[in-house]
């Protein structure tokens, strides 16, 4: 491996793969590849007159098209700059020859002035036998990919070496840049013929592509000057070295950087003085975390940690204790274990990346479950439809192939960006300040006032609202529980969440009171796992001096799995969907079909549960022979009515009546006499006018001292 | 194998949703109606396998964060709520020999769920009282205003002199049943025809929300 492998490797990913792809084959490395500059190079190379190519060297727009195109490719495809383009890349503008020539150019500069000390002789020595092992490797190995560049070189890399003092005029980015014998190479052979050879072999296999190119094209090849390498006598050339010197392993940077810096990517120095650093705009803080790994992504850290091992270790003694106690990485702040333990999905996704066996990691993961019980489980298929963001999954480009080192670009980006949305922690304040006694204040003056208001019911009472006020809808349920005759069989569905209980349970009581008197015959139903056991609490704490209730002469058919689908095959077979009850015996003796109820009853505060009920069942509520249809209720938590009620408000109805919130219990009990929402309509309305005061207040005195201070602001 | 699996995945897949939804939408049009029960209680029977396993991850994840973690307290009080109201409900419903004396599976939900997660709305009341009153600070615009005035309006309307009043009455019907079912509606309406083009999408192999 000589210096053009180097180069080679120095060359961004794109156009190492266009020189690989395009004849690999046939380029010769190191020793072995050596030719003429002046006779390898081709014509439209040469820039010679006569062979009708002319390609001056600064002038873009000579560039071939297919070149062109290619560097516009790349110039689009990084696309904004970032501050990670900024941190590895000095200058963006230079093209990627000319950068790569100045690095060299520069380090030739610096290098050349010296002489080789007995010190360098032996390290040539030995890399020449280095050389020469790695000339009888490539003999028998096929050549590295650009997936794995620099793995042998990372080995060598391992031994460290005096640190390179920087030239003043030099600048950081370069200063930082590891040693890589241009200094040798410099000694030894003139400069100008040196960056020649190393064009030439730069440019070899665009050569290549070129006489491909043109040999699709039917053209005659031109034949190839560097084909005849054997020729060349050997010795013309001094052997090439890689590198004179191993990178310095300082341990001022971070391991990952010093790796990044063996594998060929230009990386600015760690700024040497606090005017830098000042200069730079960082603030102390920010300098003393800027080059602590842990800023790192972790797929970033992870991954250059094998690479730095060798590297690492030598430089860990000249480390003082007190150089290591500042590297030390800075502890992440501990979330409390009980605000842990309600995330489950991040512990179950960490624990199994980490613990991840490498088969299983190059097998594709599915999408992860995000919501419901199978939070953090991976490949299942998603059961809440209203839950899931469809779009078109991601193709594959045919020819477009992805090499390492730009996927680890790309996640680079793609984690920047992610921090972005990402919103910051917040500090917890240790030291009540005056919006969190507003809000205790609040909650104090909330709580005491309805409390006080439930104590003091039996003294001081409101009354319920006038019947004459009620809503039609409303109207429309007493109506059709009224037609009910005794022993008519209705499901209630218990279709609510333990939170708002409360409320459901006073809007509802009513109706099931309505119910009782009727003599119908309740039957329970629920999709919610905890549904059955409500509804069961509900009609034992509400209604235990009802015969009926307390015997348990109803029937509660219990949990319904597969949410709208298992309220589809409900509806469609209520038989065979709860074939664990005993159908045959009273009171389900009589049900057959879901037409066989006299009426629907669903207590629920979701609209999108109404929905599926709408949807899922009340089509099948028609008894296709008589055309009869099973009316259909709601009794909704008023946060739900403005979306549940264009289900009333239509014709046909699909909501044969509604009954929402307390207010709507209330209006309810007029008529079947006082129950919950009786013994809770005083506190609900002293709590609701207290509210209403507390937010007519604060509005007001927010707005006049906005007002009052624009006014300030604009005066002075 | 795996990899010959994974990549027999996706079209795998795709192969039996979309045949999946094809039959489904036929069982519609055409009398079958015993295939799409058939259908349908192997959903059901997966969905209910899916809150087992949903279940047990939950537990194998906090036994994990307990094993890791000697301060995982939290962890350590889910899984022993979870393993005692399984064994309770599993004692009660399955057995005859769990004493009546003993609070069963129903005290467990009146007087620890219900009453827990009731707190927690109750909370939320006063967050949000407490977030109305600063919502003209916060974000100080014509559109807070309108809705610091139509939620104190509702509000109104919501109580007893509300109710009793015809204004309010007519402020109530207005709002909730005019502007708000209004919004609902065309929301109802926008589901539906989401819904009918995701199906579509699904059914052509557009969408894919199954991987692959």
């Amino acid at each position: 491996m000589g210096f053009t492998d180097d180069s080679d490797n120095d060359l961004p990913d794109w156009l190492s793969d266009l020189g690989s792809d395009q004849g690999d084959e046939g380029i010769e490395y190191g020793e072995d590849s050596a030719f003429d500059p002046e006779e390898d190079k081709p014509e439209w190379i040469t820039n010679d007159p006569s062979s009708g190519f002319e390609l001056p060297e600064e002038d873009e727009e000579e560039v071939p098209d297919w070149l062109a195109g290619l560097r516009e490719q790349h110039s689009t495809s990084t696309g904004p700059k970032t501050d990670a383009d900024i941190f590895l890349s000095d200058d963006d503008d230079l093209d990627d020859q000319d950068w790569l020539e100045n690095i060299r150019d520069q380090y030739v500069g610096e290098e050349g002035e010296g002489e080789i000390s007995p010190e360098e002789e032996l390290d040539i020595d030995f890399l020449d036998t280095i050389q020469a092992l790695k000339a009888e490797d490539e003999q028998e190995e096929p050549p590295v990919s650009d997936d794995e560049p620099t793995v042998r070189l990372q080995d060598y890399f391992a031994s460290p070496e005096e640190e390179m003092p920087a030239k003043e005029d030099t600048p950081d980015w370069i200063s930082g840049l590891p040693s890589m014998g241009f200094g040798d190479r410099d000694a030894d052979q003139p400069g100008e013929d040196e960056a020649q050879a190393e064009e030439e072999a730069d440019t070899d296999w665009l050569r290549k592509i070129r006489d491909q190119e043109a040999a699709e094209r039917g053209e005659p090849v031109e034949e190839s000057p560097g084909e005849p390498e054997s020729d060349i006598p050997e010795g013309r050339y001094p052997k090439e070295q890689p590198f004179s010197e191993t990178p310095e392993v300082t341990g001022s940077l971070p391991a990952w950087m010093e790796t990044l810096q063996t594998s060929g990517l230009v990386l600015p120095s760690e700024p040497d003085t606090d005017e830098e650093l000042a200069g730079a705009g960082y603030s102390d803080e920010e300098i003393s975390t800027l080059f602590e790994q842990d800023d790192l992504p972790d797929w970033l850290g992870s991954d250059s940690a094998p690479d730095t091992g060798p590297s690492a270790e030598p430089s860990a003694p000249s480390r003082t204790p007190e150089q290591e106690e500042d590297e030390k990485p800075i502890e992440r702040a501990e979330l409390p274990s009980w605000l842990q333990a309600i995330r489950p999905v991040e512990a179950v996704t960490s624990v199994a990346e980490d613990h991840l066996p490498d088969e299983q990691e190059a097998l594709p993961s599915g999408e992860q479950e995000r919501v419901g019980p199978l939070s953090g489980l991976r490949d299942v298929l998603p059961a809440e439809p209203h839950i899931i963001h469809f779009g078109t999954p991601p193709r594959a480009i045919p020819g477009f192939e992805l090499t390492e080192i730009q996927r680890q670009h790309a996640d680079l980006l793609k984690s920047m960006v992610g921090t972005e949305s990402a919103s910051a922690p917040t500090k917890r304040r240790t030291v009540a300040n005056p919006q969190q006694i507003l809000r205790w204040v609040i909650a104090i003056l909330l709580l005491a006032f309805t409390f006080a208001a439930f104590w003091l019911s039996n003294s001081f009472t409101l009354m319920l609202p006038k019947p004459e006020g009620m809503p039609p809808e409303n109207l429309a349920v007493i109506s059709l529980v009224n037609e009910l005759s005794a022993g008519d069989q209705v499901l209630l569905a218990v279709e609510y969440q333990p939170g708002l209980s409360g409320e459901l349970e006073a809007a509802s009581a009513a109706l099931v009171q309505h119910l009782l008197l009727q003599d119908a015959r309740i039957v329970l139903v629920s999709t919610q796992p905890t549904g059955p056991g409500l509804g069961d609490a509900f009609l034992q704490e509400n209604f235990k001096g009802d015969d009926y209730i307390s015997s348990r002469q109803y029937a509660n058919l219990g949990y319904v799995s597969g949410g709208s689908a298992g309220l589809l095959n409900f509806a469609s077979d209520i038989r065979q969907t709860k074939a664990d009850m005993a159908w045959d015996q009273p009171p389900l003796s009589d049900l057959q079909t879901i037409q066989d109820f006299a009426l629907v009853a669903v207590l629920t505060e979701d609209p999108d549960t109404a929905r599926s009920w709408v949807e899922q069942v009340q089509p099948l509520l028609e008894n296709p022979l008589t055309g009869q249809e099973v009316p259909m209720v709601m009794v909704v938590s008023a946060q739900a009515e403005p979306l549940v009620y264009p289900y009333y408000y239509t014709d046909p109805q699909q909501v044969a009546g509604l009954i929402s919130g307390i207010g709507g219990g209330a209006y309810y009990e007029t008529v079947t006499g006082p129950s919950i929402a009786q013994h809770f309509w005083t506190a609900y309305n002293v709590g609701l006018v207290l509210a209403m005061i507390i937010i007519a207040v604060g509005s007001i005195y927010n707005l006049t001292r906005n007002s009052l201070s624009g006014l300030s602001k604009g005066r002075s | 194998m795996k990899k010959f699996i994974s990549n027999f995945r996706a079209p795998l897949g795709m192969i039996f949703a979309i045949s999946a939804g094809l039959i489904m939408l036929m069982t519609y049009v055409l009398p079958l109606d015993g295939l799409r029960a058939i259908i349908l209680n192997i959903v059901m029977i997966g969905a209910a396998a899916a809150l087992v396993i949903g279940v047990f991850n939950l537990l194998a994840v906090h036994v994990k964060r307990v094993e890791e973690d000697n301060k995982a307290l939290g962890s350590l009080v889910l899984i022993l709520a979870l393993v005692i109201t399984f064994v309770v409900t599993l004692l009660q419903e399955y057995t005859g020999f769990y004493p009546d004396w003993l609070p069963g599976s129903d005290w467990l939900l009146t007087y620890i769920q219900v009453p827990v997660e009731s707190a927690l709305m109750g909370v939320m009341a006063v967050t949000l009282v407490y977030a109305a009153a600063r919502i003209v600070t916060q974000r100080p615009s014509i559109f807070s205003m309108i809705f610091v005035l139509t939620l104190l309006v509702t509000m109104i309307a919501s109580t007893q002199f509300g109710m009793d009043s015809n204004l309010g009455q007519s402020v109530q019907t207005f709002i909730s049943h005019g502007l708000a079912s209004g919004g609902a509606r065309g929301i109802i309406i926008g589901v539906a025809l989401g819904t009918i083009a995701t199906g579509l999408r699904i059914l052509m192999g557009f969408d894919r929300p199954y991987g692959g």
